[in-house]
């Protein structure tokens, strides 16, 4: 899959958010955007999945070629895009391992061996070092901030998207879970060659990743691009340098 | 019989002039119901060919859901197939005693003295003290109304599983009307189910009364998922210590179908606890109107008391109303309603779209979610799983007053979820936990 965000500008209520952003993100790469708070990392990563009120007043996004702007969500995740979210609903009354079979049948357009599916999904409860508690609850309903964004991770494993964006995968998580999570992140990605992009505020999560691109994005534009000597850079002098600097 | 005479002279007569619902709801949403029409069909009634629909239905509901019935009520005749505590007494021979027993009176409703002056029937249900008995009885009403008398007496330390399906076959309005009377004695338990899939031409009545003596459990489960209208008029009393009482309703319209539900949960007795639980998922043209009162009473002391309706719309034509109330008359007790109508949530209807949900399957998933988690607090486990076929039937083809086939995808019982706690997820008594 190659995805292609080319000029991209995305307003919400009336307010311009992001404010021309290219990036183009091939097969198997590994991507991260950083920024301050308020930058549009997030409203950038819901827009390529298809939120429904943000609005790309310019620009387009493209998946091998063909312009997705007018696609459902559910088609964009057919495609292969998937969106790890910051803050995942809450969903009574709907299962959680029932939601992931579904969505996974939905995908792929065939059954499940339920047998072979709760034997993957135990696979990943252990690696990620999730208690059996939530399978049998309702999707999200009373989980953690760690145990949503492990359950997450879990998602994205068992669906096995192209693309999988994450957003904020490591806040809310301490420090043995961060670990847990980039290095399962990391390895799921690796295992089903699917792309990467994650965004987060902070380096920490990124010491035990190895991302091959990072974009630094400030004020609704990606302000810089380069590898993980950004990283260090903002370990360095934090995001000011890069808030008033032009691309 | 002359008792029965002059007790249903005096019936018939009030039907004819009590007034109808005065409500502006009820005047703008409601069906006016043909009485006296109804009243000649039944009396004219010969029920020859009420064997066959019973018997279908019956033969059906085995077939696909694994039911069987203990009794099919027809309009007009029953067929027996077991007949452990129960006892049904024709109209003619009722006598005073039987009507002493009764907690409704004719002047309560118009639709109550037209229940007492036209039932064929009057089913008495007694489980004796210390007995357990699971009881499955079929009501189904053809183009003949069906009006019955449930009275249903739960002993000491008895407990009773009741799980009643409602359904019919009409080519012209017809009209299901049925009265309960439930009084569960000391130490005992009822689990009372009733799950209404009338067809499109039958309006629904469902009158009941409830009783709960001292460390007693009355369940009560009020499917509403059939029927053009339906019209509730439900009061369930925890009168003796640490009686308890936990009413959940659902309803999922569709079409133009109309709800009219009122409930009253009344604490009497110290220390009891009643709870009712409203649920409604619309659609298309359909109109619920949820009334719940919780009414506690000067010598409930250390009672808890909990009304919480929900609302789900999916379509901009339908329309709900729910009016939470309450009276509380002693000051030591906890009480507490609630009321919240919406539309689906797009936040969650994203979420599911984006991992591959169209936004159908999205939105089905979403109230059958909705309306689950309730169901997942039903007891009988064969009530979940005819609960959850009908309502996927309707979610997914908005197809009902037939027997569903067998669907549980979406039956889903939350590990977490509990069933005897009222107050669960409510912010003022979240430290009781």
């Amino acid at each position: 899959m190659k995805l292609e965000i080319k000029d991209l500008h995305v307003v919400i209520e009336g307010k311009e958010i992001v404010k021309g952003v290219n990036l183009t993100i091939n097969e198997g790469e590994f991507h991260v955007i950083m920024g301050p708070n308020g930058s549009g990392k997030t409203t950038l990563a819901k827009v390529v999945m298809g939120y429904p009120s943000l609005k790309v007043t310019k620009g387009d996004i493209l998946v091998d070629g063909t312009s997705i702007k007018a696609m459902s969500a559910d088609k964009r995740a057919k495609l292969g895009l998937f969106l790890q979210f910051q803050n995942p609903v809450e969903v009574e009354g709907v299962g959680f391992v029932n939601f992931i079979r579904a969505a996974k049948e939905s995908l792929t357009g065939t059954t499940t061996d339920i047998k072979q599916f709760m034997g993957e999904i135990r696979s990943y409860t252990e690696k990620l070092a999730i208690t059996n508690g939530i399978i049998g609850r309702s999707l999200n309903l009373g989980f953690s901030g760690g145990e949503k964004k492990k359950a997450e991770v879990l998602q994205m494993a068992v669906l096995k998207p192209r693309l999988a964006m994450l957003d904020e995968p490591d806040s809310g998580l301490d420090i043995d879970a961060v670990k847990v999570v980039a290095t399962n992140v990391q390895e799921i990605a690796r295992k089903d060659k699917m792309a990467l992009l994650v965004i987060t505020h902070y380096s920490r999560i990124l010491s035990y990743m190895n991302p091959q691109f990072v974009h630094i994005m400030a004020d609704g534009r990606i302000v810089a691009d380069g590898g993980h000597e950004l990283v260090m850079k903002l370990e360095k002098e934090g995001y000011d340098s890069f808030v008033n600097s032009k691309k | 019989m002359e008792y029965y005479r002059s007790y249903y002279t005096e019936a018939l007569e009030l039907s004819k002039t009590l007034p109808d619902e005065q409500s502006e709801l009820y005047k703008r949403h409601f069906i006016p119901l043909p009485l006296e029409q109804f009243a000649e069909r039944i009396e004219n009634a010969g029920g020859g060919e009420e064997d066959i629909l019973l018997s279908t239905l019956a033969k059906s509901a085995f077939e696909n859901l694994n039911i069987k019935f203990d009794v099919l009520f027809g309009s007009t005749r029953h067929i027996t197939n077991s007949a452990d505590c129960i006892k049904i007494v024709d109209a003619s021979d009722i006598t005073e005693e039987h009507v002493s027993k009764k907690l409704f009176k004719s002047g309560d409703d118009k639709m109550v003295a037209f229940i007492h002056a036209h039932a064929r029937r009057i089913v008495f249900i007694d489980v004796p003290d210390g007995m357990a008995v699971d009881i499955n009885l079929l009501f189904a009403n053809s183009d003949i109304p069906l009006s019955t008398q449930v009275l249903v007496q739960v002993g000491r330390e008895a407990r009773l599983n009741l799980f009643e399906w409602y359904a019919s076959k009409s080519n012209s309005i017809s009209l299901m009307s049925i009265l309960h009377e439930i009084k569960v004695g000391e130490y005992g338990k009822a689990d009372v189910n009733m799950v209404h899939n009338e067809d499109q031409n039958t309006f629904v009545v469902n009158f009941s009364k409830g009783q709960v003596l001292e460390n007693g459990l009355l369940n009560i489960n009020y499917i509403y998922n059939g029927g053009i209208g339906s019209r509730a008029k439900n009061q369930v009393s925890t009168t003796g210590y640490q009686a308890r009482s936990n009413v959940i309703e659902l309803v999922l319209g569709s079409g133009k179908q109309k709800f009219d539900l009122s409930t009253i949960i009344s604490n009497v007795g110290n220390n009891t606890l009643s709870g009712l639980e409203s649920k409604a998922a619309l659609t298309d043209e359909s109109v619920c109107i949820l009334k719940g009162f919780a009414d506690v009473g000067e010598n409930a002391k250390g009672s808890r008391s909990f009304v919480n309706e929900r609302g789900i719309l999916l379509d901009k034509r339908c329309y709900m109303s729910s009016i939470p109330g309450m009276s509380i008359k002693n000051s030591d007790v906890k009480a507490t309603h609630s009321s919240a109508t919406m539309p689906v949530d797009e936040e969650a209807l994203f979420y599911l779209m984006s991992r591959g949900a169209t936004k159908a399957v999205a939105q089905k998933l979403l109230i059958a979610g909705f309306l689950s988690s309730s169901i997942a607090k039903m007891e009988n486990p064969a009530v979940k799983v005819a609960v959850s076929s009908l309502m996927q039937e309707k979610i997914n083809n908005k197809r009902f007053g037939t027997v569903p086939a067998l669907d549980i995808s979406n039956l889903w019982g939350d590990a977490n979820a509990q069933t005897d706690d009222m107050f669960q997820g409510h912010y003022k008594y979240r430290e009781l936990k």
